[in-house]
């Protein structure tokens, strides 16, 4: 039968090869040479500054040879079960909120002992650090930082008689609500992705809403934590983020979106029927290339005020399991440096160098708030993970959007399920 | 033939694909089972859980919303899409394996279109559809509003009435072809003969379709509906991927509800108990539907 | 032999002689099949149609709405262009193909075995033996990783083809057996029992006498197996992280970034992704219609 024999001739030769190539890579030469793997999650599109460093790194360094792995999306998860098994990288990208799980003898290596046998250049300017020294000990250093700012379209803003993106959460209401009704309702005065996904982008503008109006979701006294919301504040942060549905402000198709950038998005953008919208720096700089039209950023609403915002990004760290700690300590310092810096594309989690920046006007924005924002740190060390109270708000405010539920049930709602978490 | 013989060469062609699953399955089934009795996170090492005897189960039966995900899941995400793969299927294989496309010369050209979304990979079959069903600027509102058919854009997949049927859509899309091909090979292994003879009693043809094609099928149907509901049971991708389970949590199944508490809420244990239970329901329902579809063989 | 079988099995000449013949019987009556089947096939190909379109748009025109007029406009490869230069898709695609054909093969000669055992013997344990195989699908895959994980690190198959093929195999080998054991049990014991009179082993009848009259189910099993290897993408980002052994999948999922998406090239890169699997398959089906008809003379 012919067929069968094509298979089989298919198969043979690819079982040919598949021994050919697993023979092929045999062990590591023996040649005075350190080989370090450096793990990485952002998309392969994102980094190319980052490879452009480790080239440098490498012609400059022949004795230190590091290899970029890139492993997307980001998955923490993945990494401990290598490290828990003798096995993973050496080199690890962590990002912030993550650096409290693996903060484990078995998974990462503690850097105090490096640290103070090769100082970093400027320690003392490292934001974030109290999401990566957790009891005193160093687990990670930060290196990338990031925030949400508002990305908005000036001209259309002025169309609307509007001259500058809002300073207060009040007045987003008030200026979207005029930007809508001065297009006759063609205008989204601010789209943001609603959806109930744990990743919709929500949850940040939520947070943000919440910590300029001091309070938040969980609170910690002196390791005893409990819900740091009462249900009216909670069911007020709903009531106000769903009136920019029932005003017909934002349109009901953003309740089905959970990316920042989603081609509906940035169609909106891109045609002018969304003004408004708040992303992060990478986000924003795909956004850019995807539209036409001229995109400028801002602060967040209450985005200048200290401690309203958030500060994201990515830490490094070192395999517990590496059998190389000085040379990736010098790897680690080198991705640390300005020198890193010139190519890759990304704010540096250090107040000395990130206000040196030479950054692209339109990312004026995130500049202007990076200094106030503050990391998750408020919400590190619960029983309940940032993973699942985001899922958990983003689920109710969502039910609340679509008529599920009212405010007050979809606050009451939150604080019980945090409840059952913190005593469980 | 001795029967002990004709045992031993059972065995023996059995063997090979008995250690495989043996050696893949058997051993994370057993210690799944030790997860669920755990409290463990996925960033501990496999031996530092603390065991809690049933306390994952007491917390999984006490999330009061667990009735109503499991409800999702048995009837939108699996026995809805199945019942329509199964009826589109058979509509599909039957019109496929029609003499009149044969003569038509696109007997060939139809049967590869009806396989190409099952080549589409379901994270971008997804992100297509996703987008295609887009509240605003998607193809399928830009032609609704068009036409004059609604007013402005539907938002399929954020308003509770278009939601689940949006990701029954999806699944129904993405699965049919499977349906459709397995069976048609079950079609096409039908001998002609038994046809002919049903000609010559005079048996029109809906007879033939009753009394011939249906009882030759019964075999291989009955394989597909018992994969299909288990696979679509277990799966998480669609629902994961469309909506993440809202709006709310009106799509949430159990699958969703296991990963996130396996992996956003570090409880391995918790989503090792959801998983023992979804194992077990499926366990009562394949013994069932066997014992079922084996008396009516007889 | 029946004349209707020999007309379907007749050898190539003669059926096309046979279908010009045929051709005049194209009725008017025909069309109230073939016009609703077309409009479903067109459904049916239609989100992958867009798929294919929105790689071939400009970056700038995917975020906008369509425009009908305009539908053709500034068509380009730059989205494909973008894919190649940022990863090495092409190496991934090859790595897929690989694992994915010799795991099918391994696949369906297993459970062609293990499934005619299934249909044929009624030996003691096959009760067992069935509900252990539809026992294997009933975990959830997520729960499996971490403990298969741990078993292939101590066996060194970590980072290695054979390892993911190991896996591969038996993630679809309980289908195939079930599905074999299906296939078998539509072919008359008849058959086979003729041919062991005449003598023949248990793997001969399986090769020579059952194999060719359940051909059409034999590529299902494959294509089956191979679709779900192809699409797996779990295992294969937790198994292989070294970038010279990842999969199309695990490329793919690369694309989608934590911060926005750049929609052209995921589109493009699941362009790709497809067209091995359209392409083997489309060739495949040609060579099914033709089995049929060979197992149809030998039987």
């Amino acid at each position: 039968m012919k067929t069968s024999r094509y298979i089989a001739a298919a198969a043979v030769g690819a079982l040919a090869a598949t021994l050919a190539a697993c023979g092929g890579e045999g062990a590591e030469p023996d040649d005075g040479v350190v080989r370090l793997t450096f793990r990485q999650f952002d998309p392969a599109d994102q980094i190319q500054g980052l490879v452009q460093a480790v080239d440098t790194w490498n012609a400059d360094n022949p004795d230190i040879q590091v290899e970029l792995e890139t492993v997307t999306p980001n998955n923490p998860q993945q990494f401990a079960r290598e490290a828990n098994s003798g096995s993973g990288p050496d080199l690890i990208h962590i990002a912030l909120a993550d650096a409290a799980f693996l903060a484990d003898p078995n998974i990462l290596l503690p850097l105090d002992e490096l640290m103070t046998e090769q100082p970093l250049e400027d320690a003392d300017s490292l934001l974030a650090t109290d999401m990566t020294i957790l009891e005193e000990t160093t687990w990670a250093i930060p290196w990338t930082a990031d925030t949400m700012a508002m990305v908005y379209r000036e001209d259309v803003l002025a169309d609307a008689g509007v001259s500058g993106t809002p300073s207060d959460w009040p007045e987003m209401l008030d200026v979207a609500g005029q930007i809508t009704d001065s297009s006759g309702g063609e205008v989204s005065g601010f789209c943001f992705a609603a959806g109930a996904q744990q990743q919709a982008a929500q949850w940040f503008a939520i947070n943000y809403y919440m910590w300029n109006n001091d309070f938040q979701l969980i609170e910690n006294n002196g390791g005893d934590w409990s819900v740091g919301a009462t249900q009216d504040q909670l069911a007020g942060a709903i009531d106000y983020f769903n009136s920019f549905f029932t005003e017909g402000i934002t349109p009901t198709s953003m309740q089905a979106i959970t990316d920042y950038a989603d081609p509906s998005v940035a169609a909106g953008l891109g045609d002018g029927t969304c003004a408004m919208t708040f992303m992060p720096p990478a986000a924003f700089r795909a956004v850019q290339e995807q539209v036409d039209a001229e995109l400028l950023t801002a602060p967040m609403p209450g985005g200048l005020d200290d401690g309203s915002t958030h500060l994201g990004g990515r830490a490094l760290g070192i395999n517990a399991n590496t059998e190389h700690q000085d040379e990736a300590w010098q790897v680690v310092q080198y991705l640390l440096s300005a020198e890193t810096f010139e190519t890759y594309d990304q704010y540096p989690a250090s107040a000395s160098t990130i206000t040196q920046l030479d950054v692209d006007p339109a990312e004026q924005g995130f500049v202007d708030q990076l200094p106030h924002s503050v990391p998750f740190v408020r919400y590190i060390g619960a029983p309940i993970t940032i993973a699942s109270l985001q899922e958990l708000v983003n689920q109710q405010f969502s039910a609340v959007y679509s008529g599920q539920s009212d405010s007050a049930t979809a606050a009451q709602a939150i604080i019980d399920a945090i409840e059952r978490e913190l005593q469980g | 033939m001795t029967t002990r013989r004709t045992s031993l060469q059972a065995y023996l062609l059995s063997a090979p694909a008995l250690v495989i699953v043996a050696l893949l399955f058997l051993f994370p089934s057993i210690y799944n089972v030790i997860l669920s009795l755990q409290e463990i996170s996925p960033f501990q090492g496999p031996g530092d859980g603390e065991w809690i005897g049933l306390g994952n189960f007491e917390y999984v039966f006490g999330n009061p919303e667990f009735w109503a995900i499991a409800r999702n899941t048995v009837f939108w995400l699996t026995a809805l899409t199945v019942l329509l793969r199964i009826v589109f299927g058979l509509a599909l294989a039957v019109a496929l394996h029609s003499p009149v496309l044969r003569r038509w010369k696109v007997r060939g050209l139809a049967r590869t279109l009806v396989l190409i979304p099952w080549m589409v990979p379901q994270v971008v079959a997804i992100a297509s559809w996703r987008w295609l069903l887009d509240g605003s600027s998607g193809v399928l509102n830009q032609v609704l509003v068009g036409s004059g058919l609604t007013e402005s854009g539907v938002a399929f997949l954020a308003q509770t009435s278009t939601v689940w049927w949006s990701i029954v859509a999806i699944i129904v899309w993405r699965e049919l072809p499977f349906v459709v091909m397995v069976l048609l090979a079950g079609l096409q292994s039908i001998p002609d003969e038994q046809y002919e003879a049903a000609s010559l009693d005079g048996a029109g043809r809906i007879r033939a379709f009753r009394s011939i094609t249906v009882p030759n099928l019964r075999p291989v149907l009955t394989v597909v509906v018992l994969v299909t509901v288990i696979q679509t049971f277990n799966n998480f991708v669609y629902v994961w991927l469309t909506t993440g389970g809202g709006p709310g949590t009106y799509t949430a199944v159990l699958a969703t509800e296991l990963y996130s508490m396996a992996f956003f809420a570090n409880k391995l244990g918790a989503g090792a108990a959801i998983g023992l239970v979804m194992t077990m329901i499926m366990a009562v329902f394949a013994v069932l539907y066997m014992r079922a579809t084996r008396t009516e063989d007889q | 032999m029946s004349a209707v079988t020999q007309q379907e099995a007749a050898p190539a000449p003669s059926r096309l002689r046979a279908r010009r013949r045929d051709s005049s019987a194209r009725r008017a009556s025909d069309l109230v099949l073939l016009v609703p089947l077309a409009v479903v096939l067109l459904a049916i190909i239609f989100p992958v149609l867009w798929m294919v379109y929105s790689a071939l748009r400009p970056v700038q025109d995917i975020a906008a709405g369509v425009s009908w007029s305009t539908l053709l406009d500034n068509i380009s490869l730059d989205a494909f262009v973008r894919l190649f230069e940022a990863t090495n898709f092409e190496q991934y695609i090859v790595n897929s193909l690989l694992v994915c054909l010799v795991g099918t093969f391994c696949t369906v000669i297993v459970a062609s075995l293990a499934g005619f055992a299934l249909s044929r013997y009624s030996f003691r344990g096959r009760g067992a033996m069935f509900l252990l195989l539809v026992a294997t699908q009933l975990l959830p895959f997520v729960v499996l990783i971490t403990p298969v994980y741990l078993f292939f690190s101590q066996l060194g198959l970590l980072n290695s083809f054979p390892g993911i093929v190991l896996v591969y195999v038996a993630m679809t080998l309980p289908l195939a057996v079930l599905l074999m054991s299906g296939f078998f049990n539509g072919v008359p014991r008849t058959l086979d029992e003729a041919a062991r009179m005449d003598g023949a082993s248990t793997l001969t009848v399986i090769a020579r006498v059952i194999a060719p009259l359940v051909w059409p189910g034999i590529v299902t099993v494959s294509v089956t197996a191979f679709i779900a290897m192809w699409e797996e993408f779990l295992f294969a980002q937790v198994f292989l992280t070294d970038d010279s052994l990842k999969t199309a999948q695990v490329g793919l999922a690369g694309l989608f970034g934590e911060y926005g998406t750049d929609w052209g090239v995921v589109m493009a890169a699941s362009t790709i992704a497809a067209a091995p699997t359209i392409i083997l398959f489309s060739f495949l089906q040609r060579r099914l219609v033709a089995g049929v008809a060979a197992g149809a003379i030998k039987g």
